[in-house]
């Protein structure tokens, strides 16, 4: 690409708002995990209560993207590019959700006694992930997208762990069971942002050389493009 | 690789306007029953291209060519073969249609009557065909024998259309068909295009990415007389193997 042309400036507009909206939500998350870990209340109300504004960035997103299909009608990596942002864009807002339900859990847990169960591996795993994606889509980088493909397999290992112990600790007295369930409930909720990480991650391999590695192994032989 | 599908291959062929060369041995192999689609910058050769595969290129003066193009497995520019049926089974739609300053019937009936079609019946038979399967008919078969010059813009491409229909070429050549036309007529040409190609070997030229995206199965990228990229247009519109074909079909050329 020689000069900067007038849409150039339009796609740009777009990836600041799609990258606002990841950081946006990468916020919410961290405050959201933050608020458990810590058992703080008031965090985790301000986290229920931010929902409104990341689902409202997801609306100008989409709007800004379907407007642009039209005015633009883009080709090749463009193409690829808007196609693969409303989808993110979808993800992100997904991802935001999760955030919620850990705080509302949370809001359940904190009041009560501690169980001894300690999150924090989990949640590291589910900030780096969120981390590492939006650093790959700020950087238009395969590379930093592909290692959250593989990240994601520790994410279905610790889920399984911590089944088995907070299902333990639920065994030894029923009054551990509500707290046991609410604290199942937010490890689903770290293992579903796994997966929603994943699939933005996908989304920039896919825009970046557009092969869809989706329903594939993360660590096959997938070779970076040269498009873009 | 070149395979029983290809109608029309062509070797190596390179073409001069007197000392320019303008085309650059192009290799190309162009599928049986498929619209085509030719893309490219001004001036980069597609007409040329174009008028080479049914030697129209012969009547220009200084012009010449070095290379193959094979149509059916026999090359045209064999001292045997006659240039006139070469026209017929090559027929070619320009950007502006000029019909002649005659009836709509007579534009239609110019064709088969030089091609010793002579009875009536058959005239008006292969007339009715043709405007019917270039989507003219309906509205046209009131007016038949007015003059072609009161159609409209669209109308009269479809005519042309309809007039190379009427001789029962096997490959139609169209040069920016739509280009002077607004979307419903634009439209009505793409819907004709999906349609001939059942029958017809369709090759299309035009600066609009979107209709070869629409138009075509298989497009090509020249860049100054030379054949860049060929593949299915769905590749090429999605994922193009070229940096300079991204750069063209996005826009950032140059
Ligand atoms: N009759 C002619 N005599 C001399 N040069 C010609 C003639 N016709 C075309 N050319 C030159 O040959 C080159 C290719 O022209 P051509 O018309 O094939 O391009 P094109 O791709 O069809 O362009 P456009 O998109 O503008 O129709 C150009 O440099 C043009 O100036
Ligand atoms: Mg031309």
């Amino acid at each position: 690409m020689t000069a900067k042309h007038y849409f150039d400036v339009e796609y740009e507009h777009l990836r600041n708002a799609i990258v606002t909206m990841g950081i946006e939500v990468e916020q919410h998350l961290f405050k959201a995990i933050d608020a458990h870990l810590q058992y703080n209340e008031a965090l985790a109300d301000t986290v229920v209560s931010y929902d409104h504004v990341i689902d409202k960035m997801e609306m100008e997103v989409d709007d800004l993207c379907v407007k642009l299909f039209a005015k633009l009608q883009p080709m090749a990596f463009d193409l690829r590019f808007l196609a693969s942002v409303i989808k993110i864009n979808n993800d992100f807002e997904r991802i935001g959700d999760q955030a919620v339900s850990i705080a509302r859990h949370s809001l359940y847990l904190i009041p009560r006694p501690r169980l001894s169960v300690d999150l924090t591996p989990m949640t590291m795993l589910a900030k780096e992930m969120v981390h590492h994606v939006i650093d790959a889509l700020v950087n238009n980088n395969i590379y930093f997208a592909q290692d959250v493909l593989v990240m994601e397999e520790n994410m279905d290992r610790f889920l399984m762990e911590y089944m088995g112990s907070i299902e333990a600790i639920m065994k030894q007295d029923p009054k551990n069971v509500r707290r046991g369930i609410n604290l199942l409930f937010i490890t689903r909720c770290l293992e579903r942002i796994g997966d929603l990480t994943t699939n933005v991650a996908e989304d920039i391999v896919f825009y970046m050389n557009a092969k869809d590695i989706r329903h594939s192994h993360p660590e096959g032989e997938e070779k970076p493009g040269s498009a873009g | 690789m070149e395979t029983e599908r290809h109608q029309i291959v062509t070797r190596n062929l390179d073409f001069f306007y007197g000392d320019a060369k303008v085309l650059h041995a192009i290799n190309m192999n162009i599928e049986a029953l498929r619209v085509t689609a030719f893309i490219g910058p001004s001036g980069c050769g597609k007409t040329t291209f174009l008028r080479c595969l049914n030697r129209m290129n012969d009547l220009i003066k200084g012009a010449r060519h070095a290379g193959d193009i094979h149509i059916d497995g026999k090359n045209i520019f064999d001292r045997d073969v006659d240039v006139v049926s070469l026209r017929k089974r090559v027929g070619m739609v320009f950007q502006k249609s000029n019909p002649f300053p005659k009836s709509v019937f007579d534009n239609v009936a110019y064709g088969p009557r030089v091609n010793g079609v002579t009875g009536s019946r058959d005239v008006e038979r292969i007339v009715e065909r043709s405007l019917n399967q270039a989507a003219l008919w309906d509205e046209v078969k009131d007016r038949l024998h007015d003059s072609a010059l009161g159609l409209s813009g669209g109308q009269q491409q479809r005519l042309c259309i309809a007039r190379t229909l009427a001789v029962d070429p096997e490959i139609i050549l169209m040069d920016e068909p739509a280009s002077a036309l607004d979307p419903i007529s634009t439209a009505k040409i793409e819907d004709l295009i999906a349609e001939l190609k059942q029958k017809y070997t369709i090759i299309i030229v035009t600066h609009n990415m979107q209709q070869a995206a629409r138009v075509s199965d298989y497009t090509a990228f020249f860049l100054l007389g030379e054949l860049i990229e060929m593949d299915e247009t769905q590749k090429m519109f999605t994922n193009p193997s070229k940096k300079t074909t991204e750069d063209y079909i996005t826009g950032r050329f140059g």
